[in-house]
């Protein structure tokens, strides 16, 4: 069979379902391909955090202000479903006075780029989450967003797409895409068919490189390990979404100080998130990888902090850990971006904010395909940024 | 050859052919306790338990017990003393006969209730009076219930359905387990998480081909038990949904720590 569209998206995760609903929505026909059922990898092992925090002050903040615009405009007007959306801020947590003055910078710098966030003293963070460490310092409260379930989102725009007519091609893989004599993309090859198209989206995630290479494309994603434990449902943890400000320096690679070589090594650190299920979920890790199998060493290691921040997790039981591959750039910026193939673009790469950035992803690249001016400027995501690691 | 090994206990036909059921004669006569016990191992808590020296175990422990019916006068004493919950009074003196048994469910019935008597195998034999619902201290949490049933079924009637159970959950035990195309919708398959058939066929309709894939959608296997419970069921209604052949369909990922296990045990 031989099928013809407007566009395909490649990748049946929360960036590829947002390309898809995207494009639905303003009426092109579209055809999504993924290769396991939808939400299957790393939008199936990662927390659903939506809140502005931990981005770079500037045009970064700014984007981040608009991606979660969009999702609550997606999870609060579009879609007609309940994704477990909890928007009850969060904190970031300063273990001592040496943090809480780092805190008192960044929240003071965050205020400028008008990040809704606050100091919240000892007292008042005890009160607020009882069952914390009696000596953890201080926090910053983040306002600005919430949470919600990866997967329900995912089932819930799969849903979306197909109510607004658009396919969605369930454990179907991607053997080639094929050109036209003039360079541009003209076909799709799959094991259930061929689709006939001019617009490709690569949304493959750790997966996209491979598909890249398909239509003679280098793109420099790698996969960037989490690991993440979940406990029982019985017992809540923490009230709202809490990490620990270390995690802010380590997702900007910045050192840590004083932290033990497992740490170091891994990138561990301490997020919880309580799920709309209850169970908490806790965080985090951060290495390369390039399979989804959990590392005892660094769980452990977890678990032990996690311990740290709530002791009371300690009599707590862990149901299950599982790991996820976040699509890593170089430069730890997204690449939303046509590409010297016409017709086909890039959005990959979203280095553990794909969920949070999903929505206004989906929304640039149809802007870009529909020849519209797109809400933010692109350069900061153009593929072609990596001169170097291209070459 | 007895079916033991894959039933758990023994009839009354093959509790009379090996003579450790009381007589016809004894039991019309008032209460007498019929031992079921078949296990031959180091026990013998209802030989001390009974004040008429009625019960012998002996030397070696590991004997099966044995009643002297003469002996015994239906107390009742050794039922709750019995760690297999083996040991039950039948009384067939009256028009009704009485069978009282162990019964650690809770809620308790109340006297006077009408209840559902089952037999050894939980089997809905007849709606049952309860005449007596003894939980006092000395029973040491293990109440004895005692209700009314008509005599030709007191020899197998053995205890009643649990009264907190849905009709359908009893149906789930109930039904041949192949036979999943009859289970009805609103039956709990996962029941960490409370995930119904229905719940699991809708996912399957939407899509669904993997355990995992009907995880993902209806929560079922996201509980406690890590779908230790309830991974085999899906796996068998994905199977007779879509024809998929059973041993085809992919299980779901088992992930550490397997069993829950808590976070201060896990860390070293």
């Amino acid at each position: 069979m031989s099928k013809s569209v407007d566009a395909v998206v490649i990748g049946g995760g929360i960036v590829g379902l947002s390309n898809a609903y995207w494009l639905a929505r303003r009426g092109l026909s579209v055809i999504l391909v993924e290769a396991g059922d939808l939400v299957a990898g790393t939008s199936a092992r990662c927390d659903g955090n939506n809140y502005i925090c931990d981005t770079a002050p500037g045009e970064v903040t700014q984007a981040m202000r608009l991606a979660v615009r969009e999702m609550e405009n997606l999870v609060k007007r579009e879609l007609d479903e309940d994704v477990d959306w909890i928007e009850n801020g969060m904190f970031t947590l300063a273990e001592d006075e040496e943090q809480f003055e780092q805190a008192k910078k960044q929240c003071v710098q965050k205020q400028a780029d008008q990040v809704k966030c606050r100091l919240v003293d000892k007292k008042e963070l005890h009160e607020a989450e009882p069952n914390l460490a009696p000596d953890i310092y201080g926090a910053i409260e983040f306002t600005e967003g919430g949470s919600l379930s990866p997967i329900l989102l995912g089932f819930a725009l799969g849903r979306k797409i197909e109510s607004l007519g658009g396919e969605l091609w369930r454990f179907t893989r991607v053997t080639g895409i094929e050109k036209n004599p003039d360079g541009s993309v003209g076909k799709v090859l799959t094991d259930k068919g061929d689709i006939l198209t001019k617009h490709v989206i690569d949304a493959a995630g750790v997966a996209s490189p491979a598909i890249g290479r398909m239509a003679g494309v280098e793109i420099p994603v790698t996969g960037m390990k989490g690991d993440i434990l979940v406990a029982e449902s019985d017992v809540r943890v923490s009230n709202r979404y809490v990490c620990e400000i270390g995690y802010n320096f380590l997702r900007n690679d910045m050192a840590l100080s004083g932290e033990d070589n497992i740490r170091q090594k891994y990138g561990i650190g301490f997020l919880t998130e309580p799920t709309g299920a209850n169970n908490a979920l806790i965080g985090f890790s951060k290495y390369p990888g390039t399979d989804t199998s959990t590392n005892f060493e660094v769980t452990r290691a977890m678990a032990r902090r996690a311990i740290r921040f709530y002791p009371m997790i300690a009599n707590v039981n862990i149901i299950r850990t599982y790991a996820g591959l976040r699509p890593w750039t170089p430069d730890h910026e997204p690449i939303i971006s046509a590409t010297k193939v016409p017709g086909f673009y890039v959005c990959s790469g979203h280095c553990g904010s794909g969920i949070a950035y999903g929505p206004l992803s989906g929304k640039l690249i149809t802007q870009m395909i529909l020849g519209e001016p797109t809400d933010i400027k692109m350069d900061r995501y153009d593929l072609y940024r990596f001169k170097n690691e291209l070459l | 050859m007895s079916d033991i090994a894959k039933v758990g206990y023994l009839n009354s036909a093959e509790l009379k052919e090996a003579g450790r059921y009381p007589s016809q004669e004894r039991l019309a006569k008032g209460p007498v306790a019929v031992i079921e016990c078949c296990q031959n191992i180091p026990c013998n808590p209802c030989e001390t338990a009974c004040k008429f020296g009625a019960i012998t175990v002996g030397d070696p422990i590991t004997n099966l017990p044995v009643l002297d019916e003469s002996k015994c006068i239906g107390c009742g004493a050794c039922i709750t003393k019995c760690p297999g919950l083996a040991i039950f009074v039948v009384d067939k003196s009256k028009e009704m006969a009485a069978v009282s048994f162990p019964f650690e469910y809770l809620p308790l019935p109340q006297k006077g209730d009408t209840v559902k008597a089952v037999d050894r195998a939980g089997q809905y034999v007849c709606e049952a009076r309860v005449l007596r619902v003894n939980n006092a201290k000395a029973n040491d949490c293990t109440p004895i219930v005692t209700i009314e049933v008509p005599k030709e079924f007191s020899d197998d009637i053995r205890s009643i359905r649990r009264l907190n159970l849905t009709e359908d959950q009893e149906k789930a035990k109930l039904l041949a387990i192949d036979d999943w195309k009859e289970a009805p919708d609103d039956l709990i398959v996962c029941r960490c998480e409370e995930v119904t058939v229905g719940e699991i066929r809708r996912a399957i309709a939407e899509g669904a081909v993997t355990v995992e894939g009907i995880k993902k959608r209806t929560r079922a296997g996201m509980g406690l038990c890590q779908g230790r419970t309830c991974s085999k069921l899906v796996s068998r209604i994905l199977s007779s949904e879509t024809g998929i052949r059973p041993e085809e369909v992919k299980p779901d990922t088992a992930r550490m720590p397997i069993k829950p296990v808590a976070f201060n045990v896990y860390k070293e």
